[in-house]
């Protein structure tokens, strides 16, 4: 039964949280965790079905994360709740949990050890303030349920606050329809994005959870960003390879299309910025470092709204800066945690991060500059891979997410610069988690005949 | 030498030492140009005849005073070609397939199967660079049924044209993806055939085709040397296009010295768009405007990296004696990021300068590697048989990239 079928009075947290929300001067982590307080002892007050708008949105506010509430609460805002069901990952990645969890250990360094697949420890031994927690929940958020990995056209689209977007190309374009409400669109690109995961596969049971060949040696994933612009430059990718050894440093490369060569770039590059936008390499997925990187808090649960189970194929925007999402919302329970970095010359003092207890995937993190402000508020929307909106791409072709895989799909990720006014949507279009079928593309590229009659 | 749009071209002809094979040994060494003649019946019957063709036309290096050289570069790719590292692997195998070495396409279309996507491009862009009509063949043949592959292909082809590719290309427009369709024009403009005129003008002139696409066709058409016919049309779309558009026009004027085309890159150099406002510059600087050349150098040498890698890397639309110039002045003055330089380096493939020892020699002495690799390929490209000498020194370097591109580049300087 939906939690939102319960009702109940919010009274005095409401005004609390709003005042964390909309009250003066910049918004410390003490403000944070003073909204987490207030949020686990809110209860909801608003129902299945419900349609919250701006007069009623003190309802919502103790489940929308400090910093994005300005986002989301507006006038014209339109809210609608909806419980997001059972979103739980596939039979496999259970299977694997059951199987494997219970030999799983933290060593001394907090690497993860005797990992096999499947989710690395049991959410409910989590406790706030527990040593190991944080690590623990860091490494279930690495460990999630991503099927053979995301594989996904994007646009980054630079937003300023304000202004207006409507006479923007992509306003005469066919993606028009996603991108309503205001912001001033002041640059869009797009590229293709691809991740494959090679080890701890769930779906890969019967081969010892990795894909055969050498390519798959010591590889967690390679995750791919690819631009086909600017023109001078046409061509050019990012590429990261993340090994299963969680000691092991990251390896990043640049794919040169004349040297038909990748070259190796700063692993520093992680943490600068993107091409311009407001991500880092790091910041995809909310968080897509190395835990081993950083230091671990864990926070306790919550639960918040959050585009869990995305009515559309593809994010529709609105709002008066454009990167809000229009859809429906659904109360989830999060795991949230902190990301403390080691290196000093990280550009964040810390992030908090908040991950759907059933389905893995995060929806919001708050990072905060090293003064200790908050800089930047991420916002993630989901659509699940088996209802019947996820079946047909509508904007760009996709290969077909297998029936069953149970995958939270990523549909956005978009990051607003609290400090900056701006802000970068990255909607995937006509994004899937694959079957990549290796063995198909082996097949048809034979190469014996090459040598035959010799 | 023949007529290509109005410019004469030396077509270098394809002349290989045939081993004509009989009884399976070697019997008589014969000189043909066989490049028309493979060509044509790979293409026409594709893989199917291609062992007969690899049986039958084994390439050999020429053998001479510099044979020391090829059987050195030789040494270094089969080293290569047999190691675990794919990149270097391509690199070998390319150097042998330039040697007319069989098995080295096996090793480049196993790559191509790879599960990993950036090999699996490497591989396809490898088959690009061997300059050998069995390559476009196959080519042809693994990417006939993968979109993917087929899209890399035209990707690839778009950054590295051959002029054997040109039917493919034209079937390639129409591809019902736009991506495909803009590569296949831009690869056709590299080309530079006047062939390509007309399917151009079709392009630019069907008006349900998307802008983008026209613009284009017209910037095909202003490579071609016909742009002062379409100055206006290109306004026009820079005026109601996107900042996508507005890039290419910008582009396009760089071949067009007209005082209009200057005030209108004036307008663009200003643009709020990064892309826009550099693809400008650039052109600014191809039209010789000293105030845009001072400007240009400065980003390369002040920009953040990433601006000042996409403005070093539009060097080679810049005129030779302009593009020495500003490299002259950057190599003197400033230390420069290292991807800045490897764009700048890597320009000098394309710009057609008598010498550029001095670009080379900074090249080779920079400290990061990655612009020594692209110096290597830099003289590979270029196949200037005069550097080969500069090479020789590389083909024993402890980083096999950089001995696997020295054996590549010796193999290119014929």
């Amino acid at each position: 039964m939906s939690i939102l079928a319960k009702t109940a009075r919010v009274g005095a947290f409401a005004a609390l949280l709003g005042a964390i929300s909309s009250g003066a001067g910049a918004m410390t982590t003490e403000d944070f965790l003073a909204w987490l307080e207030a949020n686990q002892k809110a209860t909801p007050e608003f129902t299945e079905g419900e349609v919250i708008t701006h007069d009623k949105s003190d309802k919502i506010r103790p489940f929308v994360p400090p910093g994005y509430q300005d986002e989301m609460i507006f006038d014209g805002m339109e809210v609608t709740i909806k419980d997001a069901g059972d979103i739980s990952p596939a039979d496999v990645y259970k299977e694997a949990t059951a199987k494997h969890q219970g030999s799983v250990v933290l060593a001394d360094d907090g690497a993860i050890e005797n990992y096999v697949a499947g989710l690395p420890f049991d959410p409910a031994t989590l406790v706030p303030g527990d040593a190991g927690s944080g690590l623990k929940a860091a490494w279930n958020f690495t460990y999630r349920w991503q099927h053979e990995g995301l594989q996904a056209t994007a646009h980054w689209i630079w937003v300023r606050k304000g202004g207006s977007h409507d006479k923007h190309e992509i306003m005469k374009s066919k993606f028009a329809d996603l991108y309503g409400g205001g912001g001033k669109f002041e640059r869009v690109l797009s590229g293709p994005y691809l991740r494959v995961y090679f080890n701890f596969r769930a779906d890969l049971a019967d081969q010892g959870y990795a894909v055969e060949g050498k390519w798959a040696k010591g590889t967690e994933f390679r995750e791919l960003t690819a631009f086909d612009e600017p023109f001078d430059i046409a061509g050019t990718a990012f590429l990261i390879l993340r090994y299963t050894n969680p000691r092991k440093a990251d390896d990043s490369w640049a794919y040169l299309p004349s040297l038909r060569r990748v070259r190796r770039i700063s692993v520093e590059v992680k943490y600068d910025s993107l091409l311009g936008t407001d991500h880092t390499l790091e910041d995809f997925y909310c968080f897509a470092g190395r835990t081993l990187e950083h230091d671990w808090k864990y926070h306790g649960t919550a639960r918040i709204l959050a585009v869990a189970r995305s009515r559309y194929r593809d994010t529709h925007f609105y709002g008066p800066n454009g990167w809000t999402p229009r859809d429906d919302w659904a109360l989830r329970e999060v795991d949230v945690f902190q990301q403390i970095p080691k290196s000093e010359s990280h550009p964040y003092s810390h992030k908090f991060i908040m991950t759907d207890r059933q389905a893995g995937e995060a929806y919001y993190c708050n990072a905060f500059d090293r003064g200790g402000e908050l800089w930047k508020v991420w916002q993630l929307s989901k659509v699940f891979s088996e209802d019947p909106q996820f079946k047909d791409a509508t904007y760009t072709k996709a290969l077909p997410t297998p029936v069953g895989a149970r995958i939270s799909g990523f549909q956005s990720i978009n990051v607003i610069d609290k400090q900056n006014g701006r802000g970068t949507l990255v909607p995937t279009l006509g994004q899937s988690n694959p079957d990549n079928s290796f063995k198909k593309v082996r097949r048809k590229l034979d190469v014996n005949y090459l040598t035959e009659g010799r | 030498m023949r007529c290509t749009g109005g410019e004469l071209k030396e077509e270098k002809g394809l002349t290989l030492l045939l081993l004509v094979r009989a009884n399976g040994r070697p019997a008589n060494m014969v000189t043909y140009n066989i490049r028309p003649v493979i060509g044509f019946l790979c293409r026409v019957f594709s893989l199917a005849i291609l062992p007969v063709c690899l049986v039958f036309a084994d390439v050999r290096a020429i053998p001479g005073e510099e044979s020391v050289y090829y059987e050195k570069a030789r040494s270094v790719a089969n080293e290569l070609t047999q190691g675990a590292q794919p990149y270097d692997a391509l690199l070998g195998a390319s150097t042998l397939a330039e040697l007319g070495d069989v098995n080295a396409y096996k090793v480049i279309v196993e790559y191509a199967s790879s599960a990993d996507l950036m090999v699996q491009r490497a591989a396809i862009d490898t088959l690009i660079s061997i300059n050998q009509p069995q390559s476009l063949a196959l080519l042809m043949d693994i990417t006939a049924d993968d979109e993917t592959l087929f899209g890399y292909m035209i990707g690839g082809l778009a950054a590295n044209p051959r002029e054997d590719a040109t039917d493919l290309l034209y079937a390639a427009l129409a591809n019902e993806n736009e991506a495909i369709r803009i590569h296949a024009l831009k690869a056709l403009a590299e080309v530079g055939h006047a062939s390509a005129l007309h399917p151009f003008w079709t392009i630019a002139r069907d008006k349900h085709e998307k802008l983008l696409v026209r613009a284009y066709a017209y910037y095909g058409i202003a490579r071609l040397g016909q742009g002062d016919t379409t100055l206006d049309q290109l306004l026009e779309i820079a005026s109601s296009g996107g900042t996508k558009e507005k890039e290419i026009v910008a582009v396009s004027l760089g071949a067009m010295n007209t005082i209009k085309s200057h005030a209108v890159l004036t307008e663009l150099i200003n643009n709020d768009d990064v892309r826009v406002s550099i693809a400008a510059l650039v052109s600014d600087v191809a039209l010789r405007n000293p105030q845009s050349r001072k400007q240009f150098v400065k980003l390369i040498t002040q920009g953040d990296p990433y601006r000042a890698s996409i403005a070093a890397a539009g060097l080679k639309r810049v005129p030779p004696d302009i593009a020495m110039q500003v490299t002259s002045q950057i190599i003197e003055c400033c230390d420069i990021s290292s991807e800045a330089a490897l764009r700048l380096m890597e320009a000098w493939a394309w710009i057609d300068f008598d010498n550029i020892e001095p670009v080379l020699h900074w090249g080779l002495k920079h400290p990061e590697a990655d612009v020594n690799l692209v110096t290597l390929w830099v003289i590979g490209s270029r196949g200037e048989r005069k550097n080969r000498s500069k090479l020789t020194d590389y083909l024993d370097a402890e980083n096999p990239a950089i001995r696997g591109m020295a054996a590549w580049a010796v193999v290119k300087s014929k």
